[in-house]
């Protein structure tokens, strides 16, 4: 099972599409989660999901990147978006950036 | 400066303070001083004049006894300051609605409460910071403060009340609250009193990367 995005970066509420191959017909779930790196408990989120049904190899989907939260670098924890699919016992990831204009949210620079 | 209420500007929300909680407690914590001060002195003191009325212990001992009643008037002196915070006026606080980086927004300020001619200057700060709670072993809070710039410094009448625009810059953190990881904006008040213990307050605020999107 593998995941494709058409393209890695999307404002908030943008839609995200791509596709997910499979080499036999199966039922896949996609779904757009984020994760937080830190020195903490590790904290993961999810923020949207849909159903795919792969018939010829390949199936299209789409998703709608949220409001809240966003990618973000901060210095004692950062949060990552991912999109995530799973089906025959099989997933697989592909890392995305959310944010206004498309870009990771900072500190100030000094 | 203001006719009637709310706030004449609009729309605008009531933000409430995030020590809310605490100041109710205020009054625990004060008891509480109060009450572990007057017991380790009184005990020390009544038994360092015992001891000193049937000469059992010599003037070494006495001294440490003595030195002893040091933390006893720490804890009063720290339950009297207590006592008179719980005398402040407060501040309440309103702000545009739907908090946005980028977009600066509307902050009014009111002081209510008694003694509120004896508050000679207000300084508010806007702060960003990031919270990381920490758990096992290392238990702890760990905090990093990304942004922080003086809003408001004000003497004289506007210290009671006064509004001005504030300024947010876009490409930050907006607000975050996972389970053990935060991103808080907010609104940081030192009133001061001369002579007396500061009003000391925040109000956390919702800051979002971008408006709402509508239902």
């Amino acid at each position: 099972m593998r995941i494709t995005v058409d393209r890695n970066a999307f404002e908030p509420g943008d839609t995200i599409t791509g596709q997910v191959m499979h080499g036999a017909p199966t039922d896949a779930v996609v779904s757009l989660r984020w994760q937080i790196a830190s020195k903490a408990e590790p904290e993961e989120g999810q923020v949207a999901e849909t159903a795919v049904r792969i018939d010829e190899m390949t199936a299209r989907f789409s998703l709608t990147a949220p409001d809240t939260p966003i990618s973000f670098a901060g210095r004692l924890f950062s949060l990552a978006f991912f999109v995530h699919v799973s089906g025959a016992g099989e997933e697989d990831r592909v890392g995305i950036v959310v944010g206004p204009e498309r870009v990771v949210a900072t500190h100030p620079t000094p | 400066m203001y006719e009637g209420d709310p706030f004449r500007a609009g729309p605008m929300v009531e933000v409430v303070s995030s020590k809310l909680g605490a100041r109710r407690s205020q009054w625990l914590r004060f008891a509480g001083y109060l009450i572990s001060g007057l017991a380790w002195t009184t005990v020390l003191v009544v038994y360092l004049g015992k001891s000193t009325w049937e000469r059992r212990s010599d003037e070494g001992s006495r001294t440490i006894l003595a030195l002893m009643l040091l933390p006893g008037f720490g804890l009063l002196v720290a339950a009297s300051w207590r006592g008179l915070a719980l005398f402040n006026p407060t501040y309440e606080v309103h702000v545009s609605e739907g908090l946005v980086l980028g977009s600066p927004f509307q902050f009014q300020w009111r002081l209510v409460g008694r003694r509120q001619q004896d508050v000679k200057r207000l300084v508010v700060r806007l702060e960003g910071l990031e919270e990381v709670h920490l758990h096992g072993a290392e238990k702890r809070l760990e905090q990093h403060v990304f942004f922080s710039e003086i809003v408001v410094d004000a003497k004289g009448p506007d210290v009671r009340e006064g509004e001005t625009r504030i300024g947010v810059p876009r490409g930050l953190l907006p607000s975050f609250a996972g389970k053990n990881h935060r991103v808080i904006w907010r609104l940081s008040i030192d009133g001061a009193i001369a002579m007396w213990p500061n009003i000391v307050d925040e109000f956390t605020l919702d800051i979002r990367s971008r408006k709402r999107r509508a239902a």
